[in-house]
């Protein structure tokens, strides 16, 4: 179970000539993802392909060519397979999701999608995923007079209440507050640690990429250059210059005390304990 | 979306047709619309075809381009021509059809829409000459003899005049086609905007000011594919919620199109705003005398052109009247 995808390719416009080339988004790219536990960061320069990616795996485009397997229902070029149980269990939350916002108060708009999808107690979700994402507050407001990030929280409540398997999430930080969010983001750790669903988020912010991530896939140009552990990421010189990567802020500190220190320290620390200890341990042998 | 979303149909080539004043090409435009529309003599129609391929030759645009908007056009032509040759009782009588419309006529007519649904579901191409085919097997199979009782039998008379004055609308409207295609084709929008800004300007004096219209022309030309993109985003986000545009009831359908419409209305206002302030920002003041970067300006062509068109006009009145 889960999701695999094998060879996959996309293009936005075949042409009908066969002898003109086809510009390829995504190009031959394999891989899987776990139903449950997954924490996946996806990252690459603007333009790779991120966003296309994550749209395939919530089908709402159609792979040109390969096989796309989600849970079971397999998914090429050509195959006529009901879309909308794929959508149930696979959630994405559009960047910008604030624009998907239509109903007259908060708590109607958040049962929208639980209620498309056929889920008995419509309300009764949506009430949980409002305290889930602590907006029980705005449910009774009208959705268009709230701020930018009290926004998102509702539209990313919404995809919630529909409790997908796997959750997928397209910049969900951009344009939030540094509270807000490091919040979101300890709640997306809580969700993949106690309800054990996989998570896929979509981020250019390395030090989120540090300090939440397990997995993470790097794209270039439709290509997937990178799949793997953040540290093996990481510790890959090479793929971090060619695909225009940066390193997390810990990690560039050690990194130059390394250099300029001229000491023998492992500068590959994800969080500020972690780094501290391992300072520590260097100052240590060095007295 | 796709890429191949063009709003107009100018097609860039550098050609003197390309080059005239939007103004001269909108005049002589003009004009010649209403040349075509005085000519009354088919040979003469049939020469003014001709002299408009040249210029579209001479314009450097593929002449397929010329023929698709033709071919949008197709129905309402074959539509027209029909009518004339059926309907027009005057002149000669050419040709006598008699049909006879028997039961099993009317099955076979059932049958053959029954194949043509069919097809349609496994192909889409040729679909009007797959109509056609069988339009005409459906008006053969009632003049030949077959079994079964006549219900009814009627009679087509075609008429010389009937023919001749379809081939002469056919003519006129491919005219028409062409010359108004050759406008498109060669001028940008925003040209055509600007042109129109221009000649109009004399309202000016019964107090409508032009410039603002164009503006909005402009603006509201310029916002169709980025609120196609919009909605395109608008439409995957909802689909991800579970909205199917496809299946389900009527009701179901109309809240699945508010779930599209209200966000949709929601940007264009914000848009709207945004640009109004970054307007006033760069200096627009409403109705204020404005400069612009491209002056029209008349040059030798395009007083030859209008020469032309004038001699044009001229000789199709000439015709007409002396014909």
């Amino acid at each position: 179970m889960g999701i695999k995808l094998s060879n996959v390719s996309f293009a936005y416009y075949v042409p009908k000539s066969k002898k003109k080339p086809i510009r390829f988004t995504l190009k031959d790219v394999s891989l899987n993802i776990d139903s449950q536990d997954e924490f996946i960061g996806l990252v690459g320069h603007t333009g790779s392909g991120k966003s296309t990616l994550v749209q395939l795996l919530n089908v709402l485009n159609l792979p040109t060519s390969g096989e796309l397997d989600i849970f079971g229902n397999v998914i090429k070029a050509k195959t006529k397979v009901k879309l909308k149980p794929i959508r149930k269990t696979v959630g994405l939350v559009f960047q910008f999701p604030e624009y998907q916002i239509f109903e007259e108060t908060v708590l109607k708009d958040i049962m929208f999608g639980p209620k498309n999808f056929g889920v008995k107690d419509a309300e009764k979700v949506a009430r949980e995923a409002a305290e889930i994402m602590g907006i029980t507050d705005l449910l009774d407001r009208r959705p268009f007079n709230l701020s930018g990030g009290q926004m998102r929280k509702v539209a990313i409540a919404g995809i919630l209440a529909s409790n997908p398997d796997v959750l997928i999430l397209d910049e969900p930080t951009a344009g939030l507050d540094p509270l807000a969010k490091s919040e979101f983001l300890d709640f997306l750790k809580t969700v993949n640690e106690e309800y054990h669903k996989s998570i896929i988020i979509i981020t250019h912010d390395m030090d989120v990429v540090s300090k939440y991530l397990k997995r993470v896939l790097v794209l270039k140009q439709g290509e997937l250059m990178f799949d793997g552990s953040k540290d093996d990421l990481f510790r890959n010189e090479e793929i971090i210059r060619d695909c225009n990567l940066d390193y997390p802020e810990i990690v560039k500190v050690l990194k130059k005390l390394k250099t300029k220190l001229d000491v023998k320290l492992d500068e590959y620390q994800y969080n500020v304990d972690d780094a501290f200890k391992e300072v520590e341990r260097v100052i240590g042998t060095n007295k | 979306m796709n890429g191949n979303m063009i709003l107009g149909q100018y097609y860039n080539a550098n050609s003197w047709i390309h080059r005239l004043d939007p103004r001269t090409k909108l005049i002589s435009l003009f004009v010649l619309m209403i040349t075509v529309f005085i000519i009354t003599n088919i040979y003469i129609l049939a020469i003014t075809l001709g002299l408009i391929f040249i210029l579209i030759m001479s314009s450097k645009v593929p002449i397929t381009k010329f023929l698709k908007s033709i071919k949008i056009m197709a129905a309402l032509l074959i539509f027209t021509m029909l009518f004339q040759v059926l309907f027009n009782t005057q002149g000669k009588i050419l040709a006598t059809y008699s049909f006879d419309m028997k039961l099993i006529n009317i099955a076979i007519i059932m049958g053959l829409l029954i194949i043509y649904f069919l097809i349609g579901k496994i192909t889409k191409k040729f679909r009007m000459l797959q109509f056609l085919i069988i339009a005409v097997l459906a008006m053969y199979l009632q003049t030949i003899a077959l079994p079964t009782q006549s219900l009814f039998t009627y009679q087509i008379n075609i008429y010389d005049e009937g023919l001749f004055t379809a081939l002469k609308v056919l003519l006129r409207i491919i005219n028409l086609i062409m010359l108004s295609s050759l406008l498109t084709l060669t001028t940008k929008p925003t040209d055509l905007s600007n042109g129109l800004e221009s000649l109009f300007k004399p309202l000016k004096h019964i107090g409508l000011n032009t410039s603002i219209f164009a503006m909005m022309i402009s603006i509201a030309l310029r916002f169709i594919p980025t609120l196609i993109n919009e909605a395109n985003r608008i439409l995957k986000a909802q689909a991800s919620r579970g909205v199917d545009f496809k299946e389900g009831k009527l009701d179901d359908k109309i809240k699945q199109i508010v779930s599209l419409l209200i966000p949709m209305f929601i940007i264009a206002y914000r848009r709207a705003e945004d640009l109004a302030n970054a307007m006033e920002a760069r200096g627009y003041i409403p109705g204020a005398e404005r400069t612009s970067i491209n002056l029209l300006k008349y040059h030798v062509s395009d007083v030859l052109v209008f020469v032309v068109t004038i001699i044009a006009l001229g000789a199709s009145i000439a015709s007409t009247i002396l014909l």
